[in-house]
């Protein structure tokens, strides 16, 4: 038995009920138990980390966007209050990111969602080779992001690229396209990588949702007269709900955050039409060094990153129907 | 047979043969409009520099020139970038591994005050990533000396895999019968030894799985191995490879690129095709609930 107990016992008298024990003993309530002891020496080297990588950045990013501050800048590092919002709401180039931010967003939550729904579906029906087909379409979610980027950028090539190539050859296009180096080319473009990277770990998710969608629940709801277009609307959307709501969330909050992959594709090119709001903190933060303003920048995103994650939560509760 | 529902053995017939057979070429068709990327990283890599520049290329090369390969790991470090990448993948692995295990214990089989919002904590953080802690974390690293050293990405590695491992492991842990751990209490052993000899063996597929992942996401880590480590002797393969195709014969010389590219990328996807059930197991008894 814990101290605790040890000690109630010795010092036992009879009480009313609702009476309260002596100081010394509530005292000694806070006091840690051996159990307790062990158990934090067991959590401590993880917390620890935690608390250095994890959230000692977080609250040194409050401090930080109130403060201009450089490394090797001219300007000695001080305390600027406000000022960095303020220079925000007027910089431009953070309206553009915001924007491109927000395209991204809409175009990463719907289109994975949209392409690996129905994958997961057919994968769903059909028995054999599905660990293949699987495997597969899980490779581009374990390529290294600078790989994949590159062959991308070499795909998309204007003059070599193998899809004008193709494009020409099917009569698609007269001229080739030059993919990076129009706004809205380059932002299709890094669509098309980004749900190549990630639409097979929506599908495969989405594959295990479906597969705890057992034979029963499907076959009573035949029985009771579900069948097509109906099962699928009332019985397995709805069971599938949860892991949609984890695979949605993702996709949004990662949408937010995105960074490596447009990085390696485009830099924020052309003209900042892929620049999100993660490309422009690299660019005040790594390229011009001004890391107050940047760390700004990151706390708007991570404000952002929560947002997300609270209308996923809500989401994931509200009745669809 | 409906939408969403697996075939049933034996009810096939007609209708539901052909039914099979299209959804097979669908899915042969997605499949390969998944790997084209791959493929065409593979090929462009043993092309030669005529056959590169080539429009329209031609789909393979005439003869495939292996010494593309050569060519790429002499021109670019990157047995050393490998190097780096293996220690830092190994290094977060055991940490890893073992934090999460040390965590996971505590959470699952100890009581203690505070247990609630310790493990809140800890399964918070998928907000707090990437772009968003980039700055400060840097500034923190800086402050701690850690730049242009490995820990400086092996320590941040850790703790953004950790949530992950210990949600994974602790429900595992979950499923251990409590009774094992208590009579081997009773018995006299102490925590350690009960975690060591009566646990471990009991969560070694969730130790795998973890450990996968966390090679895996690793290796392929970008904007912090960007950042974080600038000495050109301590990148790892990822941050290597992009460094490569600022050359300026890129996109020309993309054939060495992409055999760089393929050098770096084939390993992993071996190592993923090899143990998908553990990695694709894991990572989806963490998404369905």
């Amino acid at each position: 038995m814990g101290q605790g107990e040890f000690l109630r016992i010795r010092h036992e008298q009879p009480h009313a009920p609702g009476a309260v024990g002596s100081v010394w003993e509530r005292l000694r309530g806070f006091l840690p138990t051996l159990s307790e002891v062990k158990a934090y020496l067991f959590l401590s080297p993880l917390l620890i980390l935690f608390f250095v990588f994890l959230i000692l950045p977080v609250i040194a990013s409050l401090a930080l966007a109130f403060m201009q501050w450089s490394i090797g800048g001219v300007e000695p590092n001080r305390w600027v209050g406000l000022a960095n919002y303020v220079r925000l709401a007027d910089d431009w180039r953070f309206w553009t990111a915001l924007r491109v931010t927000l395209a991204y967003t809409m175009a990463m939550v719907v289109i994975p969602y949209s392409v690996a729904l129905p994958l997961a579906l057919l994968m769903n029906m059909k028995i054999r080779g599905r660990d293949v087909f699987r495997t597969i379409l899980f490779l581009p979610v374990v390529t290294p992001v600078a790989a994949a980027g590159l062959v991308f950028v070499f795909l998309f090539n204007t003059e070599i690229g193998v899809v004008n190539a193709a494009l020409i050859e099917l009569r698609l296009v007269e001229q080739p396209v030059s993919w990076l180096g129009n706004a809205n080319t380059a932002f299709f473009a890094t669509i098309v990588m980004i749900v190549w990277s990630q639409a097979g770990f929506n599908a495969v998710t989405l594959l295990s949702g479906l597969q705890t969608i057992t034979q029963d629940i499907l076959e009573s709801a035949a029985l009771a007269g579900a069948s097509g277009w109906s099962m699928f609307r009332y019985i397995t959307l709805p069971l599938l709900r949860p892991t949609s709501a984890v695979v949605l969330s993702t996709s949004l909050v990662g949408a937010v955050r995105m960074f490596a992959e447009i990085f390696v594709m485009t830099q924020g090119g052309p003209a900042r039409a892929t620049a999100t709001l993660g490309l422009y903190l690299h660019e005040v933060g790594f390229k011009y060094w001004q890391l107050g303003y940047a760390t700004a920048i990151s706390t708007v995103i991570l404000v952002l990153c929560q947002i997300a994650n609270l209308v996923s939560a809500r989401a994931g509760r509200v009745d669809w129907r | 047979m409906e939408i969403g529902q697996t075939v049933p053995a034996g009810r096939g017939g007609v209708l539901g043969g052909f039914r099979n057979f299209v959804v097979g070429i669908i899915l042969i068709v997605i499949v390969l409009v998944t790997s084209f990327p791959f493929f065409w990283m593979v090929s462009t890599s043993l092309k030669s520099l005529r056959e590169v520049n080539m429009f329209p290329p031609p789909v393979l090369p005439a003869v495939p020139q292996f010494e593309n390969y050569v060519t790429a790991f002499t021109r670019a470090p990157l047995f050393k970038y490998g190097l780096n990448s293996t220690i830092i993948c190994l290094s977060v692995m055991a940490l890893t591994c073992s934090l999460a295990l040390s965590a996971g214990y505590a959470l699952v089989f100890l009581e203690f005050r505070g247990k609630k919002l310790i493990f809140q904590m800890l399964l918070a953080p998928q907000i707090v990533a990437g772009v968003a802690v980039l700055l400060p974390l840097f500034v923190v690293l800086k402050t701690l000396g850690l730049l242009n050293n490995r820990l400086a990405l092996i320590l941040p590695y850790t703790v953004m895999y950790s949530p992950f491992a210990v949600f994974l492991l602790r429900g595992y842990l979950g499923s251990v019968p409590k009774e094992l751990a208590e009579s081997a209490r009773v018995d006299g052993a102490g925590d350690l030894k009960i975690l060591v000899q009566i646990i471990l063996p009991l969560v070694r597929p969730a130790l795998a799985a973890i450990a996968l992942f966390c090679f895996i996401w690793s290796w392929n880590e970008f904007l912090f191995s960007l950042i974080f480590v600038q000495a050109p002797e301590l990148r790892t393969v990822s941050v290597g490879i992009a460094f490569l195709s600022s050359l300026p014969n890129f996109p020309r010389e993309t054939n060495i690129i992409l055999a760089a590219a393929s050098a770096v990328t084939v390993p992993v996807l071996l190592l993923f095709v090899l143990m998908q059930r553990q990695f694709i197991g894991g990572i989806t008894a963490g998404a369905v609930k």
